[in-house]
């Protein structure tokens, strides 16, 4: 137990109200946390967060840069070497 | 930590949905009333508490078998409560909507004139103080968690822990004071 007990301020703080979850909303996000718990489990959990967390964001980068590369390179084939 | 839940954190990193309702009914009201009290509304509070809890099944795979749960638990649902209040000081209309309401704790002036409730005013100057503080005396006073583990919480040192409580109870004992005078001038017979 903490250092703190039997400190005046404890039973202090003890006086803050105390408003419980209702049984029903506790349920319910048990049984969501659950189904997280069930799912990041399965094999291929791993790989779904691989492709969101870094296949898919690195695809999109490059795809970014490849597009930038070509604006540039028409930009400066329209505006600098036609001169 | 207990023997009890060192078998805890190891039947959850095997992802045992069993071991995971045992944590849950052993855990769950402790961390909502620290949320509760933390972010001082409850709507907030369900939020934070359903957010805390679909985070530790996404990553109980991931705890080590020295893993403190106790302070695992507290430091997602703290982790929440910082990152709710960050976009919460971004989000300009609810800041506004949000100064103009009470705590929803926060007794009406009525209740204060005619109760003068300790609890009341324990509730209206823990109210004010700064999060930091809040957050500090819940874990080590509420909670009675150890110094290490409210630092393994807060990412603080022990010193800094013990440092941050001691200012802690000195805010909380300004803000009482004030409450109390206030209480007193508003009960019968008070400002003459």
């Amino acid at each position: 137990m903490s250092s703190l007990d039997n400190d005046p301020l404890a039973n202090t703080l003890a006086r803050l109200p105390d408003d419980p979850l209702p049984p029903r909303a506790a349920a319910a996000v048990l049984r969501r946390a659950r189904g997280v718990l069930v799912d990041e489990g399965r094999p291929t959990a791993k790989l779904q967060r691989f492709w969101s967390g870094v296949l898919l964001p690195a695809v999109l980068l490059g795809c970014a840069l490849f597009y930038s590369v070509g604006a540039l390179q028409t930009i400066e084939r329209v505006y600098v070497a036609a001169r | 930590m207990g023997a009890e839940d060192n078998e805890l954190v190891a039947r959850l990193r095997r992802r045992e949905p069993a071991a995971f309702d045992d944590v849950y009914a052993r855990y769950h009201p402790r961390i909502f009333r620290f949320l509760l009290r933390l972010a001082g509304r409850r709507s907030v509070a369900e939020d934070l508490f359903q957010d805390t809890w679909l985070a530790a099944a996404k990553h109980a795979g991931d705890l080590t078998e020295e893993t403190d749960l106790g302070a695992w638990l507290f430091t997602i649902a703290r982790n929440r409560f910082r990152s709710h209040r960050r976009w919460a000081f971004l989000d300009f209309a609810q800041r506004e909507r949000l100064a103009q309401e009470p705590p929803d704790h926060a007794p009406s002036p009525d209740h204060l004139a005619e109760a003068r409730a300790e609890a009341a005013a324990v509730t209206e100057a823990f109210a004010r103080l700064t999060p930091a503080h809040r957050e500090v005396l819940l874990l080590a006073v509420v909670e009675g968690m150890e110094t290490a583990q409210v630092g393994a919480v807060l990412g603080l040192k022990p010193d800094a822990v013990r440092q941050r409580i001691s200012r802690a109870r000195a805010e909380l004992a300004a803000h009482l004071e004030t409450e109390n005078a206030v209480n007193r001038a508003l009960a019968p017979g008070g400002l003459r």
